[in-house]
């Protein structure tokens, strides 16, 4: 049984899902949704902002798709149960006739473009991306040393914080900034 | 897993780094991670509670389906098996029970045919006389011994029977029912069996056109006779309770008794009936609004097949072509020497 478990474990995400779509075995979906539970539970608390309302909407949701699932074609579990999450919870929301102040618009698109360049950077060393390069230097102080400590010294936001005494929200912000300014700037100089 | 070490607050080190990065790619990741520093708690032991609920609720269903099936099939089994044994208990009771009648009214015939017989040759040559002053002398001597005089009638009787088909069935189960009244005999029911024994051949008579004339003569004459030894035995017994049959009642009580004693499906008689009226398929063609009765005749062999089916009453060719059939397809019948008996009606 130990044996099973571990196997189970192991396997990817689309491989669970087929298996459960195949055999009605809830063990298969159980693991493939416990996986998923801090992330799902993470995006439950900033829509429903309180504990309760999130665990129940992870239990909620997990009795739903379990007999839905096989309807749909699910080609990636993770995208698909975002975007089911997402739903489940603006609708609670809707019911509750809250406010949604949440522009869930979300900006990580456009950023795309910027990590692509600073990973390649990363790799290739920074000197010899001379317009990326061009730019960090553009930046104002606190921008280009929490850019600098972040992506190529892959320090975590906290590593940050304890080095340069920034605060949390401060680092989060010149990170957030520092890659608009950075993107902006590249673009330009085109 | 190193997301749940980071919402607990481990976010040192490149493990937090590469959430972090990762979030910048991966909004869902991007929201969740705000979502826990929005709202305080200690999510991470949550996230673990829930993950226990998720898979116990996962694990417990899938048992229970199992040992529901499980619980189910001992269930089926068991009553299956307790029905089964029962009913073959019965079947072979019944079985047991069936042979054993047959030997019982075997055994009762077998002297009386010897005799038969002889009376048969001795009937059936011109000189009646003989016969029935042999048939009055038995019956009117010994009360006991007009048991055994019966039954030779009887036989004569089928003996007579026996050149035409269709009488058949009822000389058949005429003769049975003798048997079974002897069965429970005194000599007052002797009489009566003589009594009944005699509208036979009238019956026959009137069914067999094609008989010739010189049998019918025979039959009549033969029915004369019998009407003598009846009165024979009547004036020697005098019993007044002992009115004459008439020959309508006979052949009722023949009815009757047929029922009792021909070639039976294991499965029983009304289930018998009740595969023909399930299974006929009427033939579409000119058969097919034709109605009346077929009636097959057939020997069952050792595993309970019907086998050299005849049809002795005919309708259609068709409607003959599916009465064979159903009886081809249909359930074994008790092993037995008797020829079974069919009739079915469309």
């Amino acid at each position: 049984m130990s044996l099973f478990k571990f196997k189970i474990s192991d396997l990817p995400d689309e491989e669970l899902l087929q298996r459960y779509i195949d055999t009605g075995q809830m063990e298969y979906f159980g693991q493939l949704y416990n996986r998923y539970i801090p992330l799902i539970y993470g995006l439950c608390l900033k829509y429903l902002k309180t504990t309760n309302d999130a665990q129940d909407a992870v239990m909620e949701i997990f009795n739903n798709i379990s007999h839905k699932i096989s309807n749909y074609e699910v080609k990636n579990f993770r995208t698909w149960i975002y975007s089911v999450v997402k739903n489940h919870c603006l609708q609670i929301l809707k019911k509750q006739a809250k406010e949604i102040t949440i522009d869930f618009n979300t900006q990580f698109m456009e950023y795309d473009t910027i990590l692509h360049l600073i990973e390649e950077g990363k790799e290739k060393g920074i000197d010899r991306l001379d317009i990326l390069n061009k730019c960090l230097e553009k930046l104002p102080e606190p921008q280009k040393i929490s850019i600098k400590k972040f992506f190529f010294e892959e320090m975590s936001y906290l590593d940050i914080v304890e080095e340069t005494k920034y605060s949390l929200k401060s680092v989060k912000s010149y990170i957030q900034n520092g890659k608009r300014n950075l993107k902006n700037c590249i673009e330009t100089s085109k | 897993m190193n997301l749940i070490k980071y919402i607990q607050g481990l976010r040192k080190g490149k493990d937090a780094h590469k959430i972090e990065l990762e979030s910048m790619k991966d909004p869902f990741l991007a929201e969740a991670l705000e979502g826990y520093e929005m709202v305080d708690g200690n999510h991470a032991e949550q996230i673990v509670k829930m993950q226990e609920q998720i898979s116990t609720k996962s694990k417990k269903k899938r048992n229970y389906i199992i040992w529901a099936a499980a619980a189910c099939l001992l269930l089926l089994i068991g009553v299956g098996s307790y029905f089964w044994i029962a009913e073959d208990t019965k079947k072979s009771q019944l079985a047991i029970a069936m042979l054993e009648e047959e030997k019982a009214s075997y055994t009762m015939v077998e002297e009386p045919e010897k005799i038969v017989q002889q009376d048969v040759t001795e009937y059936q040559s011109p000189t009646i006389q003989k016969e029935k002053n042999e048939v009055r002398a038995r019956t009117a001597s010994a009360p006991k011994q007009a048991k055994s005089a019966s039954t030779p009638l009887k036989k004569v009787a089928e003996s007579k029977v026996e050149r035409t088909q269709k009488a058949e069935v009822i000389s058949q189960s005429q003769i049975v029912s003798n048997d079974l009244i002897i069965h429970d005999t005194n000599v007052e029911v002797t009489y009566d069996l003589i009594a009944i024994a005699e509208p036979m051949p009238m019956e026959m008579y009137e069914e067999q056109e094609s008989t010739p004339m010189l049998e019918k003569r025979h039959v009549i004459k033969e029915s004369e006779e019998k009407d003598e030894n009846r009165q024979s035995v009547e004036k020697v017994k005098s019993k007044r309770k002992t009115k004459q049959l008439k020959a309508s009642d006979v052949s009722i009580a023949s009815i009757n008794k047929k029922e009792a004693q021909r070639a039976e499906p294991i499965v029983g008689e009304k289930e018998f009936k009740e595969y023909i009226s399930q299974r006929m398929v009427i033939p579409q063609d000119s058969c097919a609004n034709v109605k009346g009765v077929i009636v097959l005749k057939f020997t069952i062999s050792s595993n309970g097949r019907p086998t050299n089916i005849e049809v002795i009453q005919g309708l259609c060719k068709s409607l003959e072509k599916e009465a064979i059939r159903l009886l081809n397809e249909g359930p074994v019948w008790m092993e037995g020497d008797i020829p079974g008996y069919v009739s079915i009606k469309f």
